[in-house]
């Protein structure tokens, strides 16, 4: 696999995949550890104001306040509320559970041969399934940039994030200890809408 | 070697994706803002391609980060 370092690659990043591996990005730094203070920061500097403007663009103003009204402590125990609990969190952030009601079923299977045939690894040392909504969301931030063509896109989407990401994030909207979270669940689904909607589109 | 984003469907996907990501003001702005995290950005230097590997395989600092940070 070329890099997007390597110019024979062809792959031009252009504005419209930058957005969508930032916002992957964004989206998998977000689920993957409870926000910092960096982080807050960053999102303080979302340039989009009117929660009540509807779709994706409604979804980033939210997400800014959110981010406004946030004290990291207490999105620290949202987070740990959410995701990790006592025995589990509200949520399981797993593509297996969603698509099969278990950890570490068949979905799980599938993803792994598809992330070895696209030259991903996964440290020996690590125990945590590659089916988290974090690492999913690294995955195609990484193929975007990398530029992998389309249907590479496409199938990995569709075939590992697509069937179940949307139920996630709604799942995240509501759940009874998101607060700061709700926002990340509206970004989720505005976001993974447009790109069904996108992966979607004839080759 | 024929660009990808030459093709007619590929100008097609391009058009939906400017009608519909960066709909709505300000939006382009986050793109900007997100370009300029770098560290929520993956970048070239991100990604790191093991040459020894002979299978092919390679690890991401991004995937590394995430499974080190993953230890629940």
């Amino acid at each position: 696999m070329t890099t997007p370092s390597d110019p024979s690659n062809g792959f031009h990043a252009v504005p419209e995949d930058q957005l969508r591996a930032g916002t992957y990005s964004l989206l998998a730094a977000l689920l993957r550890a409870p926000l910092s203070a960096d982080l807050r920061v960053r999102l303080l500097g979302i340039d989009a104001r009117d929660p009540d403007a509807g779709g994706i663009a409604g979804a980033w103003a939210a997400l800014r306040e959110a981010a406004e009204g946030a004290a990291l402590a207490a999105v620290d125990d949202e987070f740990h509320a959410l995701f990790i609990g006592i025995g589990r969190g509200e949520l399981v952030p797993y593509g297996s559970w969603y698509r099969s009601g278990f950890l570490m079923e068949k979905p799980l299977g599938e993803l792994r041969r598809e992330l070895a045939a696209l030259g991903f690894e996964r440290q020996l040392s690590v125990h945590e399934p590659e089916d988290h909504a974090a690492a999913l969301c690294e995955v195609m931030a990484i193929l975007i940039t990398d530029g992998a063509a389309f249907e590479v896109q496409q199938r990995f989407f569709n075939g590992h994030i697509g069937p179940w990401i949307q139920a996630f994030c709604a799942d995240l909207g509501k759940a009874p200890s998101a607060r700061f979270y709700r926002a990340v669940g509206q970004l989720g689904q505005a976001f993974f809408r447009l790109e069904t909607e996108y992966l979607s589109m004839p080759i | 070697m024929t660009d990808q984003h030459d093709h007619p469907r590929s100008a097609q996907r391009r058009d939906f994706l400017r009608n519909s990501l960066f709909a709505g003001a300000g939006v382009a702005a986050v793109a900007l803002t997100l370009d300029e995290t770098g560290a929520t950005t993956p970048t070239p230097s991100a990604v790191a391609t093991d040459k020894n590997n002979k299978a092919g395989y390679h690890e991401t600092r991004h995937i590394r980060d995430y499974y080190r940070s993953a230890s629940f």
